[in-house]
């Protein structure tokens, strides 16, 4: 019957033996678990306090990859550990039957193994060593999961300093091979160290015997051999690590001055005791067995307890070198070495271990200890052994990194790092080296490379998605400050047109960007374009130019200007205000009679009279004060000469006539019961459909009645009035003397009446009838009578007509003439300035029909009874623009400038004239055969230019821009007929045919660009710097130039462009005037706008 | 360039790089997951199923 121990474990059949104790094979009675019982061999000579501590602490340990102990039990003198058992095989088997695992496989068993050792490294408090992991402490459990056994001889260790450490060639680290053999250059070194213990007999073998798996707390299996098993014992604590560290951490440093005494320490306290497995055990290793066994049997039967007591006290290094000197038979050493000998905690925790103090413990080769890093070693050996099938070589520095056809390069790498020779090359924790395994996906090559091109392709994308981003956004901003900047363009247009330049400068120079930033769009043409017309820079022809507008308080009854221009005064419910022109400041506001009959005459620049609310008033607008006073009154009358005035109240049948001056009364002329045409509510009342006027002298006063009536009154004999009409059915007149003749218009519904009478002599000296509408002005500059489209002057004499004015397609509804230029109005709710030739100088729109044309002097002012504005203009002659004044009858089509700038030709297909600068005619040619030519060019090189004129039988001409002398003549190659001209410039070719647009293709690729308008015949390009510059004959016959930028945008219109010489632009003017005027650039542009606004 | 102004340059220029960044990027992550499943497969294969810390007990 089996033994039964502590009454509940049956000891079973014994498994294995060792140093450390017999293992056996057991059973829990009661719970009929199998269990293993260790007989511990130092219970033999051991105190029992000493083993429960030892087993107390491996109690303690739970972990999945290490057996558990669960009771310690005395018995019959034997102390008996009752731990787990492990079922399955040791790695070693799989070895012997030449089983490699993978890779794989291997990976997860050394993260189980490290696992374990990180478990064990790190218990409190100074943590526990393994010392001898190996293939056979490792059993492979059924699941595939790995069981760390045998760790008892650290447990030993962290005890009490005694050291039983045990080790396997191939698997123990170096330093379990001692200091010397580390520091030793030879590999062969370690096998000398061992012949060295062995040849001075200092070292005893304790146990020959071949063990399995002998451990007092390692798990201990059925079956389970070890290759190797050498355990040395040491007796006391010297400078070796191997012998002298109890526990992981109670290290010990020897002082260099100690390094000879060293060897003789251990030679008389060392003993070793060798536990060979002798199945697989390698011949040297064997044979070192056998040395070692003789030794260690016969020292531990001298002195056994003696030994191990001497061992394993600590307490002090003063106490051990006693003890030692006691044990070690009066060596002297000894002593020497033990003053030596100092403990410190600083290799405790294997997390606090310096890399410095390891060089230092290396240089210094007494002070090498068995720390986790031995461990880290031993393992690494083992995973080597188990991945490679090839045991590592004893000597850590001729271990052979393992292939790529073994094992892939990053777990070469970490054995090899675990397996190097120096401690602080290896993994410092053995967490360092779970991590390494643990991270062997991400730290391969291959993820790290993958992971790069994630990265860089991830920073690439993103970095071009931004850079779209900013793109984007920097171009939607810029669209956006475009679309402003030609809303901006647009108002400053459309305040252009309605005379307002200041507005239209200031909205033009808000369409210019300032160029601060770059979310500012580019600067657009409409935009440079707005503020050169705002300004005017290429407008240089002479004509009425917009100055301002004038906001008034009221709308206009009616608009009177001042003899030469300066004041008007503007008519409104219910009164007069004045305004300086040439500041459109306000200099007065009258009170006036509450009528839209009311008048105002201006006697003067500075003295007007107006229907005012106590009476017809003299005012000075000089002294700012009422001259005089009269009666009531509402419509006046002033005579040519300024001197007399007349008045006359609504429907009331009597005229007061004054001195304009002194306002005294001169006489009072009765209608004899007929009045004016006065409507009940005279404030909506039409005030110019009678005729209420005097003659040059104020002796003749003509007036036209409610029914029809029209009388000449002579102001001085009444016998001499004249009846035109005494009664009639004409409802409305016009009309006023001019000089001794008194014109008239009078209408009915379809029929106008125009006449003219010489009141001197009572004669009636013409007239006509008309279905037209007609516009009479009669007054001291002449007769002016518009019907339809046409605006004559009328001489009396002898009743011929002369144009003053001619609309084309619009007909005239209101007019102003006299003196150099004559103002119309038009139906199409336009307005155009002429000349005295009857040249149209200008034409601009309104947003209404223009009721009120008013032109003095060098003003024109222009509004409409439904707006409180009026528009003001100023003649502009542009005098310092003048380059040449010539004879304006001669006709021609075109000007030229030569080259040398002393000569200016004008020039048509019937000839030319060449003037010098000072205006002089140099020469008239007439042309010969003109009728048969086809073309002329002026042309300019750098020393000469002449007119080059080409027939169609091919004749050609030319004629020098000097002299106008004929300098060349021959003949060529009939041109052809179709007019078809190129135009080549830097980067476009510009074809323009007789009819059709002209049309722009690129240069390089012949790609058409654009259309150019077509409406003109494109008669020149020429580009200067960024700009190009097209020259247009109009189909009217005048002719014009585009500036464009290099895009075709146009920037300007160029009214005149006769002319381009660099970047001086020529300008012809019918007038009979060349000017010039050089291009300016945008800066330029935006500086003058920048001044105009600040005036 | 194209009849295009600058500023419809750099809008739509940035429009469509911002477009080909993000097909790019789609396609980026297509290539790249397969390319790492293909890589984490051999990796597994190589070493075996990668062991989280927090999958290893401790104890």
């Amino acid at each position: 019957m089996s033994k039964r121990v502590a009454g509940v474990y049956e000891l079973g059949k014994e498994i294995g033996a060792g140093g450390g104790g017999v293992v056996y094979l057991g059973e829990h009675v009661r719970l009929k678990k199998k269990i293993i019982l260790k007989a511990d061999k130092r219970s033999l000579r051991t105190k029992e306090e000493k083993l429960r501590r030892e087993v107390d602490i491996l109690k303690n340990l739970s972990h999945t990859y290490i057996p558990q102990v669960y009771d310690f039990v005395p018995e019959d003198g034997v102390v008996y550990t009752v731990m787990d058992y492990i079922e399955g095989e040791s790695l070693d088997k799989l070895l012997a039957r030449g089983q490699l695992p993978s890779q794989p496989q291997m990976i997860g068993w050394a993260c189980q193994l490290l696992e374990a050792l990180d478990y064990l490294h790190n218990q409190s408090p100074h943590g526990i060593l393994h010392g001898d992991i190996k293939p056979a402490n490792i059993m492979l459990r059924p699941n595939g999961d790995v069981c760390l056994i045998d760790f008892n001889i650290a447990l030993a260790l962290g005890e009490d300093g005694a050291v039983k450490v045990g080790f396997s060639r191939g698997y123990a680290s170096p330093e379990h091979y001692g200091a010397d053999y580390i520091s030793r250059s030879k590999p062969a070194s370690a096998g000398s160290f061992f012949e060295t213990f062995h040849k001075r007999g200092t070292v005893r073998a304790i146990d020959g015997s071949e063990i399995t798996a002998v451990s007092p707390a390692g798990g201990f299996v059925e079956g389970t051999q070890v290759e190797e098993n050498i355990t040395v014992e040491s007796e006391t604590k010297t400078a070796y690590s191997m012998t002298s560290s109890g526990c992981v951490g109670d290290s010990t440093e020897v002082d260099s001055e100690l390094e000879n005494s060293a060897v003789t320490l251990v030679e008389g306290t060392v003993s070793c005791m060798t536990q060979v497995d002798g199945d697989v055990a390698s011949d040297e290793t064997q044979t070192e067995q056998d040395e070692l066994e003789d030794i260690t049997l016969e020292t531990i039967q001298e002195e056994p307890e003696d030994v191990i007591e001497n061992v394993t006290q600590l307490e002090g290094n003063q106490r051990n070198a006693q003890e030692t000197d006691t044990t070690c038979e009066g060596d002297k050493g000894t002593d020497t070495l033990a003053e030596g000998v100092r403990t410190e905690n600083a290799l405790c925790k294997s997390s606090e271990i310096k890399k410095d103090a390891d060089k230092k413990s290396s240089g210094n080769t007494k002070g090498i200890l068995l720390d986790v890093r031995s461990d880290i070693y031993c393992l690494g050996a083992t995973l080597y052994h188990l991945i490679s099938g090839q045991r590592p070589a004893q000597d850590a520095r001729e271990v052979v990194p393992l292939g790529p056809d073994i094992c892939s390069k990053t777990v070469s790498e970490i054995l090899q790092k675990a397996m190097a020779p120096q401690p602080y090359d290896r993994y410092q924790t053995a967490a360092e080296m779970l991590e390494a395994f643990e991270t062997l996906h991400v730290r391969d090559d291959r993820t790290v490379r993958h992971r790069k091109r994630m990265f860089l392709t991830a920073a690439a994308l993103t970095g071009l998605f931004l850079s779209g981003g900013c793109s984007t956004f920097v171009g939607l901003k810029q669209l956006e400050n475009r679309q402003t900047a030609l809303t901006l363009a647009e108002y400053s247009a459309n305040a252009l047109a309605e005379g307002n330049i200041s507005e239209a400068v200031s909205q033009a120079l808000k369409a210019i960007p300032m160029g601060k930033n770059i979310l500012e769009a580019p600067v657009t043409a409409q935009a440079q374009k707005a503020l050169t017309d705002a300004l005017g820079v290429y407008d240089l022809a002479e004509g009425f130019k917009s100055v301002d507008t004038i906001e008034l308080p009221g709308a206009p009854f009616d608009i009177v200007l001042s003899p030469e221009g300066t004041r008007a005064a503007v008519v409104y419910a219910y009164e007069t205000a004045v305004y300086d022109l040439s500041d459109c400041r306000q200099i007065a506001r009258l009170p006036t009679q509450e009528s839209a009959l009311s008048d105002c005459v201006f006697i003067d620049e500075t003295y007007l009279i107006y229907a005012g609310n106590t009476g017809v008033t003299g005012y000075d607008l000089e002294k700012q004060q009422v001259m005089w006073t009269g009666e009531t009154a509402t419509t006046l009358a002033l005579s040519a000469d300024r001197k007399t005035v007349a008045a006359v109240n609504r429907d009331e049948d009597r005229a007061v006539v004054y001195n304009a001056g002194s306002g005294q009364q001169i006489t009072v002329r009765s209608f004899d019961g007929q009045h004016l045409s006065v409507a009940a509510n005279d404030i909506f009342a039409d005030p110019k459909r009678d005729i209420f006027a005097l003659n040059h002298d104020g002796s003749m006063l003509a007036v036209s009645f409610s029914n029809g009536g029209l009388m000449v009154f002579d102001l001085d004999d009444p016998e001499e009035d004249l009846i035109v009409y005494d009664t009639s059915e004409y409802k409305r007149f016009e009309g006023g003397f001019y000089g001794k003749y008194f014109a008239f218009t009078a209408q009915e519904s379809g029929e106008s009446l125009f006449g003219i009478l010489d009141v001197e002599n009572a004669a009636y000296i013409g007239g006509y009838t008309t279905k037209d509408k007609l516009i009479l002005q009669a007054d001291a500059d002449g007769i002016y009578l518009a019907s339809g489209s046409l605006l004559v002057r009328v001489e009396p004499e002898t009743m011929e007509e002369v144009e003053a004015a001619y609309t084309e397609h619009a007909l005239i509804t209101s007019f102003s003439a006299g003196g150099a230029h004559t103002l119309t109005a038009t139906d199409d709710n336009a307005f155009s300035f002429f000349d005295s030739g009857a040249n149209q100088m200008s034409m601009e729109t309104c947003q209404e029909q223009c009721e009120f044309v008013c032109l003095s002097g060098e003003y024109a002012v222009i509004g409409n009874r439904n707006e409180p504005s009026v528009q003001v203009m100023r003649l502009e002659a542009h005098n310092e623009t003048l380059l040449l004044t010539y004879d304006a009858r001669y006709h021609h089509d075109e000007a030229r400038i030569s080259q040398d700038g002393n000569t200016f030709m004008l020039f048509s297909i019937r000839g030319f004239q060449l003037y010098d600068r000072e205006g002089k005619l140099l020469a008239q040619v007439e042309l010969p055969n003109s009728s048969q030519i086809y073309d002329q060019q002026f042309r300019r090189d750098e020393q000469d230019s002449w007119l080059e004129v080409i027939w169609y039988d091919g004749t050609v001409r030319c004629y020098s821009a000097k002299d106008g002398a004929l300098r060349s003549e021959e003949t060529k190659e009939a041109p052809k007929k179709d007019l078809y001209e190129t135009f080549v410039i830097d980067q476009y070719k510009i074809t323009s045919p007789l009819h059709g647009a002209p049309e722009v293709y690129d240069l390089k690729s012949d790609r058409l660009v654009k259309t150019l308008p077509g409406e003109d015949y494109l008669t020149y390009v020429t580009q200067t710097g960024p700009y190009i510059i097209t020259e247009y004959m109009g189909t009217a016959g005048g002719r014009y130039g585009l500036l464009l930028d290099e895009n075709l945008q146009l920037l300007a219109k160029l009214p005149g462009l006769c002319d381009v010489v660099d970047d001086m632009l020529l300008f012809d003017f019918k007038s009979g005037n060349l000017r010039q005027c050089r291009l300016y650039s945008l800066q330029e542009l935006t500086v003058l706008g920048e001044s105009y606004s600040n005036q | 360039m194209w009849g295009l102004s600058g500023s419809e340059l750099l809008f739509r220029g940035g429009v469509a790089v911002m477009a080909a960044a993000g097909v790019l990027g789609i396609v980026s992550v297509v290539v790249f997951t397969l390319t790492g499943r293909t890589l984490r497969a051999k990796l597994d294969q190589e070493y075996g199923k990668m062991r989280g810390k927090q999958k290893c007990p401790k104890e």
